[in-house]
């Protein structure tokens, strides 16, 4: 259940994203996973939308969750590009090693990360309600 | 309506613990083994054959991970070296900050070499860097003759694998042969050593893959 970890830290970056931006309705949000990482798309989406419903703001708001495909640079033979799946080991995660000479001495550059991208909200207005004097 | 661009990692705080930690050890002088593998793989009896190895000649520390009980730490004790035991309750693997605390109760000036054994599990530990210079997978062969084709993550992110209760092959009828085939397909560059957590078998050569201080 580490996912719940992720979705913890998703809904603290949220918040506090509302927060700074004056938001006082959060219409959708968007998130990028990236295949390389250890996270489950549906365990995301299905723990976020529990915990976001239960928060005013954020009520019945849109998750819009997509994989971020993992990019490599290899340090071999210079191949810059995406991560190959291996239909022969039979299993859905990306073979880490370049796809052109096999070598595993690669870079990654994408796909590694779980990126909370953007939200769509309503802000309030400040001179209303964040006025103090 | 409006777009708020927010552009945040949601793993990154744990991954500014992990940078912290391996610093806090680097700057120590302290080498440290993240131990991961599935429950009942032998990661206990393989670190205290290891500290059976090296105590006379490195200073040697344990954290022990665990959902409960203080087994793990009692049993590491047996070998006279300092072992604080995490209790995550019930979480399923180790993360950066709890690793953290635990450092923080070692005397980091009387220790050479860490040994971090994480929560029995091979798929979470494998999404959560702690901060340690190495990993070490310890498997075996009564987990069946496809634990690394099914776990591609946990085996993608190890050094060395011990391949544990290897004296169990014949009667399982398992190849080590076809496991060293499986992780050379997902990790040419990983070290593969047969072990007997038990009788010690095998533990020097995984010592010297590892290329642990001596």
């Amino acid at each position: 259940m580490h996912e719940f970890t992720a979705v913890k830290n998703i809904i603290n970056i949220i918040l506090k994203a509302a927060r700074d931006n004056n938001a006082e309705k959060i219409y959708s949000i968007k998130i990028g996973i990236g295949e390389l990482t250890m996270l489950e798309k549906n365990q995301i989406q299905y723990w976020l939308k529990l915990m976001l419903d239960e928060i005013d703001i954020a009520k019945n708001s849109k998750l819009n969750l997509h994989i971020i495909k993992g990019v490599i640079r290899c340090q071999e033979c210079n191949f810059k590009g995406p991560l190959e799946s291996t239909m022969e080991l039979n299993h859905l995660f990306p073979v880490i090693k370049c796809p052109e000479c096999e070598s595993n001495n690669i870079e990654i550059i994408k796909g590694d990360r779980c990126l909370v991208e953007e939200m769509e909200v309503d802000k309030y207005n400040e001179s209303i309600s964040g006025g103090d004097n | 309506m409006e777009i708020v661009k927010i552009g945040k990692e949601a793993m990154k705080k744990n991954e500014n613990f992990a940078d912290k930690n391996n610093k806090l050890l680097t700057d120590n002088d302290i080498f440290a083994v993240d131990v991961m593998g599935s429950v009942g793989s032998g990661k206990t009896s393989i670190i205290k054959q290891i500290i059976k190895k090296l105590k006379n000649k490195q200073r040697i520390g344990v954290i022990a991970g665990d959902l409960t009980t203080e087994i793990d730490a009692r049993r590491i004790e047996e070998e006279g070296v300092p072992v604080i035991q995490i209790q995550t309750g019930r979480v399923c693997h180790l993360d950066a900050g709890l690793v953290q605390k635990a450092i923080t109760k070692f005397n980091l000036a009387d220790i050479d070499l860490l040994f971090i054994e994480n929560v029995g599990n091979l798929i979470c530990p494998a999404g959560c860097p702690i901060g340690a210079h190495m990993e070490l997978v310890v498997t075996s062969v009564t987990e069946g003759p496809y634990m690394i084709q099914k776990h591609p993550p946990m085996f993608q992110r190890a050094d060395t694998v011990a391949m544990n209760k290897i004296d169990f092959a014949e009667k399982m009828e398992i190849s080590i042969e076809n496991f060293k085939e499986d992780l050379s397909k997902i990790n040419p560059t990983s070290k593969f050593v047969g072990t007997n957590g038990l009788t010690g078998e095998g533990v020097e050569e995984l010592i010297e893959c590892m290329n642990l201080p001596q």
